[in-house]
């Protein structure tokens, strides 16, 4: 006997729901996007319990603005966009990050509460992505701030060139050279830091 | 896999091939541990936006409705003959002088502190004509600009020793 699994609602379907009065259909889209939109914000404010406070505030905000969203558009990226735009507003209030020195050591630990990659991975590969993570992390940090943007709205979030274009508001071809130069960079300073192909050794 | 993917992605940038560099550092970002979510993330979410009420507040009013419920009814059997013993056991009408005297002795409570009140309230007017003077004023303006002058300087001299602590990146 065959069972027929219904397929999984639509964005578009969800937010409709939503639009009128079903908290569900809401939570579903928050759960739905809950994780990348989360990992985005937390590559840009490298603070978990930060990362997730402005994650809520912007699935907040979006609920909040829900009326005012242009059905023709991807409602993922029109979310990413209000979660990138939060963390760009939190690091523009500070200024500049500020990393309490204890949280500084040779570990680099954070206080993520870190989830295994695709495939299963031994206690000891776990503990080289976590640093890994960091080591990428620190690197960008040290590029200008719409190259670390561009990298995380592309490779962190999946966003298409155009949503990258509409999420920074720039256009399309000065996000691909943004992308270019960007990856050019953080490959420039990861080497720089011992990390040369084929290298085996981790600072 | 994360090391792999990193190393494989620098070498694919230093020969320019930049298309299958992209998929590498896509291959590479997919690699990294990734924060989860709390386990009320959308829940706060729904209540940050104004959706639902806060759950645990909602559950326990009606916990404790249920719960009061229950006791209500579970000691209505015995309580009942018991609260008619005691009523019966009562002279009202020593409990109705009582009242009255508790009633009486609140009122004189009340009296004495509304004249209590009185005499404070004389003495404030007094101290607010006395303080009205120029001088009162001059002496009540310099200690307060110099109390925040010094609160300012606490303040700033604490946060800078704070600040010592943390290094920006």
């Amino acid at each position: 006997m065959t069972v027929l699994k219904a397929p999984a609602p639509t964005d578009d379907q969800l937010v409709q729901a939503a639009l009128q009065g079903s908290a569900d259909a809401y939570r579903f889209l928050v759960e739905r996007y809950q994780r990348p939109v989360l990992s985005v914000v937390a590559r840009m404010v490298r603070d978990p319990g930060l990362a997730e406070d402005l994650t809520q505030e912007a699935f907040a905000r979006a609920f909040q603005s829900l009326r005012s969203f242009d059905p023709d558009r991807s409602f993922s990226s029109w979310l990413f966009k209000i979660a990138h735009n939060r963390a760009i507003d939190h690091l523009r209030r500070k200024r500049r990050p500020m990393v309490p020195l204890e949280a500084s050591d040779a570990s680099g630990q954070d206080s993520w509460e870190v989830i295994e990659a695709p495939e299963h991975q031994s206690p000891l590969r776990q503990a080289e992505s976590a640093e890994l993570s960091e080591v990428i992390d620190r690197a960008l940090t040290e590029l200008r701030p719409n190259y670390r943007q561009v990298l995380i709205l592309r490779f962190q979030a999946g966003l298409s060139y155009q949503e990258i274009a509409d999420t920074m508001e720039i256009s399309m071809a000065s996000v691909k050279v943004l992308l270019h130069r960007a990856r050019k960079q953080l490959a420039t300073v990861l080497t720089a830091e011992g990390l040369a192909p084929n290298s085996d050794s981790m600072p | 896999m994360s090391r792999e993917n990193l190393s494989r992605w620098l070498e694919l940038e230093s020969h320019e091939r930049d298309q299958e560099a992209e998929v590498a550092l896509f291959e590479l970002f997919g690699s990294l541990p990734t924060p989860v979510p709390s386990t009320d993330f959308s829940q706060r979410v729904l209540q940050r936006a104004g959706v639902i009420r806060p759950e645990d507040l909602r559950g326990w009013s009606r916990y404790v409705t249920m719960a009061a419920l229950l006791f209500t009814a579970a000691t209505a059997a015995w309580m009942t003959p018991l609260m008619l013993g005691v009523l019966t056991a009562v002279d009202l009408s020593a409990a109705i002088r009582v009242a009255a005297e508790a009633i009486a002795g609140t009122a004189h409570f009340l009296v004495e502190l509304w004249t209590l009140g009185s005499a404070f309230g004389s003495f404030g007017r007094a101290l607010w004509v006395a303080a009205a003077s120029p001088q009162a004023l001059t002496a009540l303006a310099l200690t307060t600009t110099f109390v925040l002058i010094v609160s300012r300087c606490l303040i700033a001299l604490i946060s800078s020793q704070r600040n010592q602590t943390h290094v920006s990146i």
